[in-house]
């Protein structure tokens, strides 16, 4: 895996290979290692699982955003494409859907919606994304994207949830949200963009380099693994004996 | 009126940027999109703190002059821009000096020259 600074949140998925290789291109240029395409589960073609050639200088993952309002329902959409992805992303938005999301092993990222009343990261949520190893993202293309007073209210929620992650020691995972390749950013650009709602240059480069390889690290099997707990024995060893 | 002796000039960076579009950008255009996405994310007061100055802009690259502590706030201002000319565009920072020709033989004349037609959508 390279080592370096990770987009995990490109919320666009190029439509051929051509444009895939733009994306990938344009990210190399502005600065990162590696990158997440996300796919969301609310799309009406429906997420492509297709795996991607793994480039040796530039580490693509791929990843699913799980959309679901209903918190019954959020486990079998984890179930379903956790061994399919190399991350998994829910997309929050009611306190019962947050808490049903912190609460499984499956989830990796949890995304929280901006601007909607009565939800958002509270002290319970925080706890268990903290107790479970679940990092909270900060999608700052928000910032990019939003002018005037949807800005203002962006920047004040973002403040909120850093200092919640800070207290209760969240894993954070700093992110552009691109849902173009124009909304890409380099990684200097989004730290100066995190010390806008008081994020330190040290927690912005952890979020970017850290925290994210730490994800796709925990779903990919190590060198030898053929399957989660089969790795293929070395022969040697055995005509050794 | 005289110029300043250096020692009480207000101290200066220079960042080096690119502009990444489908289409070429005009200098005009580009000021006018500095100046709205400064006084929109800092206000009036906010802006004249960073005093942005766009130097020289040229095939898609160029210099933009701030001050010495608000070298991170442009950039966030910068990263701020989405469009340009009503067309969607990126101001990439190439990388950050205290002299104008520092800034220009380190990032633009070394930069690898990024096409705009190759990475557009």
């Amino acid at each position: 895996m390279v080592e370096g600074y990770y987009d995990l949140c490109i919320r666009c998925l190029p439509e051929d290979d051509i444009a895939m290789e733009r994306l990938v291109s344009l990210a190399k240029h502005l600065g990162f290692n590696g990158a997440g395409i996300m796919q969301a589960t609310n799309n009406s073609k429906g997420p492509t699982l297709k795996s991607r050639s793994f480039n040796a200088y530039f580490d693509l993952a791929n990843g699913i955003e799980i959309y679901e309002d209903n918190p019954a329902k959020l486990h079998s959409h984890l179930v379903r494409y956790d061994p399919k992805v190399n991350f998994v992303m829910v997309r929050g938005g009611t306190d019962k859907l947050d808490r049903a999301a912190v609460e499984t092993t499956y989830t990796d990222i949890l995304s929280l919606p901006f601007g909607i009343k009565g939800s958002g990261l509270d002290h319970v949520i925080a706890r268990s994304a903290s107790d479970r190893g679940i990092a909270l993202e900060f999608d700052v293309g928000s910032l990019i994207r939003y002018r005037g007073g949807k800005r203002v209210h962006t920047i004040t929620e973002l403040e909120q949830r850093l200092m919640l992650a800070r207290k209760f020691k969240v894993h954070m995972v700093l992110t552009s949200g691109a849902r173009s390749i124009y909304d890409m950013r380099g990684p200097r650009e989004l730290i100066a963009l995190a010390g806008l709602f008081g994020m330190t240059k040290e927690e912005a480069i952890k979020a970017m380099t850290v925290t994210p390889a730490a994800i796709l690290k925990k779903r990919r099997l190590p060198g030898g693994f053929i399957m989660k707990g089969v790795e293929l024995a070395n022969e040697r060893i055995y005509s050794e004996e | 009126m005289k110029t300043l002796p250096s020692s009480l000039r207000e101290r200066k960076r220079y960042l080096a940027i690119e502009v990444i579009s489908k289409s070429d950008v005009t200098r005009e255009e580009l000021i006018r999109e500095i100046f709205a996405a400064t006084g929109s994310l800092y206000g009036d007061i906010g802006s004249s703190e960073c005093g942005l100055r766009l130097l020289d802009f040229e095939k898609q690259k160029g210099v933009i002059r701030c001050s010495h502590m608000m070298t991170e706030r442009s950039r966030a201002a910068l990263a701020t821009i989405n469009t340009i000319g009503g067309q969607r565009a990126i101001v990439h920072v190439l990388g950050i000096s205290g002299t104008v020709q520092g800034a220009t033989q380190k990032y633009i004349q070394c930069a690898t020259i990024s096409r705009p037609e190759h990475i557009s959508i």
